[in-house]
C-alpha cells in the first residue's frame, strides 16, 4: 500500500483534491500554465483552455467563447507570457 | 498410512517441494530484472525523492566553498501487505498415502504465490498510464499514481521543488519499431531534471509482451536495418543492451490486451522508479499442533509492497498512437 503527501500536492496545486489525481489532460493543462483554482472550480473543462492573463497570446483553431475561454486543441494552445522588455517598454511610455 | 510419528519427515518432503518449485519459479519472474526487490524489517518504510545537490562554483582564490542544499522532492510512505494461504493435507491424503495429490497441492499453491507477485509487479507498468486505481491480482483497488500523485507514466510529471515538468512518455506512443526506440533514447539521454540540468536517461534496456518479441528481436539484434533494403548498419545494436520479454504484460489482470505496450528503463537507474520491498519471502510453515483426525494446515504466507519512485527512468508507450 502506498500512502502519498496528499496535502503537500494539493496545497501546491498538484493534485486536484486530496486521493483526487489530475487526469492526464488536466496535468498538461497545469503545466501550460492554468491554474489548479480554475481546473478545480470549472472554469477550465476537458478541452477548453482559460486565457491565464490579458497579454497571453493564444495560437490555434480555437475560438474565444463569451466566458473568455477558448475552446482549443490543449495540445495545439501556445501561451507566451510577457517578457521583461515589453515590461520595460511599457513602464517608460 | 501416514501418521502423526511421519509429521516431521512429511514436513521435510513439502518443505523440498516448496524450495524446488520457488527455486525454478524465481528463475522464471521477471519483474525481479526490473523492480528494485530487497528486504526491510519496517511495516512502513518512508521513501523521500531528493533531486541532488545543485550549485558547484567555481572558487576563487582565498574564497570558501559554496554552501548549499539538497533539492528535496516528493515523500511517500510504502506500507506493508500480508498475504497467504492454507494447504490442507487432509485426513484422506494421509490414510491412503496420497503423495501425488500432496505433492500437486503445494506445487501449485507456490507456483501460484511466485506467480501473483509477478503479475502484481507487471500490473504496474500495464496500468501506467492511467491515474485511476485499478484491481490488482489479489482482487483489491490499488492506487495507480506514484509520489507526484501522477500515474506513473505522464506527459507531464511535476516535483516539489518547483514547476518545471518531464514526459516519460515515449512521444506520441508509438508502436515498437526502431525509429520509435531511437526517439526514446534521445528522449532519455536529454532528460532534464527539475533544476533544469541535462542528467542522461540511457534507456538500454527494452521490455515488451511476447506479442512483440520476434520484432524486438530483429530490431535490436540485426547486423543490418531490419526489414528495410538499406545496407546502413544498425546502430542500435549494442545500445539496447537488454531485452525483456514479459509473458504477463501480455495482458494485464482484468483481461485487458495490452500486448503493444513497451517500455524502456535505464538499468542502472530504474530500481529507484520501481521497487518492490519484502519483510518475509513467501515461505511454508508448518503447523505447531496435528491431530490424527484432522487437516494438516500447512500455510504459505508472505509480506511484500511495491513501491513506485521518481518516475524518470523508466519511459513507456501504450501504442495508441495520440
Amino acid at each position: 500500500m502506498e500512502n502519498i503527501n496528499w496535502s503537500n500536492l494539493v496545497a501546491k496545486g498538484r493534485a486536484k483534491a486530496h486521493g483526487v489525481p489530475w487526469t492526464e489532460e488536466e496535468a498538461k493543462a497545469r503545466a501550460a500554465g492554468v491554474s489548479a483554482e480554475d481546473i478545480r472550480d470549472g472554469v477550465w473543462k476537458s478541452g477548453v483552455v482559460s486565457v491565464p492573463n490579458e497579454s497571453a497570446e493564444i495560437s490555434g483553431t480555437g475560438e474565444i467563447s463569451g466566458d473568455g475561454s477558448v475552446n482549443a486543441n490543449i495540445d495545439k494552445v501556445v501561451i507566451k507570457k510577457p517578457t521583461i522588455k515589453k515590461a520595460v517598454k511599457k513602464s517608460k511610455k | 498410512m501416514i501418521t502423526k510419528s511421519d509429521f516431521p519427515s512429511l514436513t521435510d518432503d513439502l518443505q523440498s517441494i516448496f524450495n524446488e518449485t520457488a527455486k525454478t519459479k524465481v528463475a522464471e519472474m521477471k519483474g525481479n530484472q526490473i523492480f528494485n526487490v530487497f528486504d526491510t524489517i519496517r511495516l512502513t518504510y518512508d521513501h523521500l525523492i531528493l533531486h541532488g545537490l545543485s550549485g558547484i562554483q567555481r572558487v576563487a582564490d582565498g574564497q570558501d566553498l559554496p554552501k548549499i542544499n539538497s533539492e528535496e522532492g516528493d515523500s511517500v510512505t510504502w506500507t506493508q501487505d500480508y498475504y497467504g494461504a492454507i494447504v490442507s493435507i487432509t485426513k484422506k491424503m494421509r490414510k491412503f498415502d496420497l503423495y501425488d495429490q500432496m505433492t500437486s497441492l503445494v506445487k501449485s499453491i507456490v507456483t501460484d504465490a511466485f506467480d501473483s507477485i509477478d503479475q502484481s509487479l507487471a500490473d504496474v507498468l500495464g496500468n501506467g498510464f492511467s491515474a485511476s486505481n485499478y484491481t490488482d491480482v489479489y482482487g483489491v483497488s490499488v492506487a495507480a499514481v506514484g509520489p507526484d500523485a501522477l500515474a506513473l507514466f505522464s506527459t507531464a510529471h511535476t516535483n516539489n521543488i518547483n514547476s518545471n515538468t518531464f514526459s516519460n512518455i515515449i512521444t506520441s506512443n508509438p508502436v515498437l519499431s526502431r525509429t520509435a526506440i531511437v526517439t526514446a533514447r534521445k528522449q532519455g539521454l536529454t532528460h532534464k531534471d527539475p533544476n533544469n540540468k541535462i542528467r542522461p536517461v540511457n534507456l538500454d534496456t527494452l521490455i515488451v509482451a511476447p506479442s512483440n518479441e520476434d520484432l524486438a528481436e530483429r530490431i535490436l539484434y540485426s547486423e543490418l536495418m531490419s526489414g528495410t533494403g538499406n545496407n546502413d548498419v544498425n546502430a542500435l545494436k549494442g545500445k539496447v543492451k537488454k531485452l525483456i520479454v514479459w509473458e504477463r504484460l501480455e495482458t494485464r489482470t482484468g483481461g485487458t490486451d495490452t500486448s503493444a505496450y513497451w517500455y524502456m528503463c535505464d538499468s542502472a537507474k530504474v530500481g529507484e522508479s520501481l521497487q518492490c520491498l519484502f519483510a518475509e519471502r513467501p515461505s511454508l510453515d508448518a503447523p505447531d499442533e496435528v491431530y490424527t483426525n484432522k487437516n494438516w494446515d500447512y500455510s504459505l504466507d508472505f509480506y511484500y509492497a511495491i513501491g513506485r519512485g521518481y518516475p524518470a527512468y523508466v519511459f513507456g508507450s501504450n501504442a495508441s498512437g495520440s
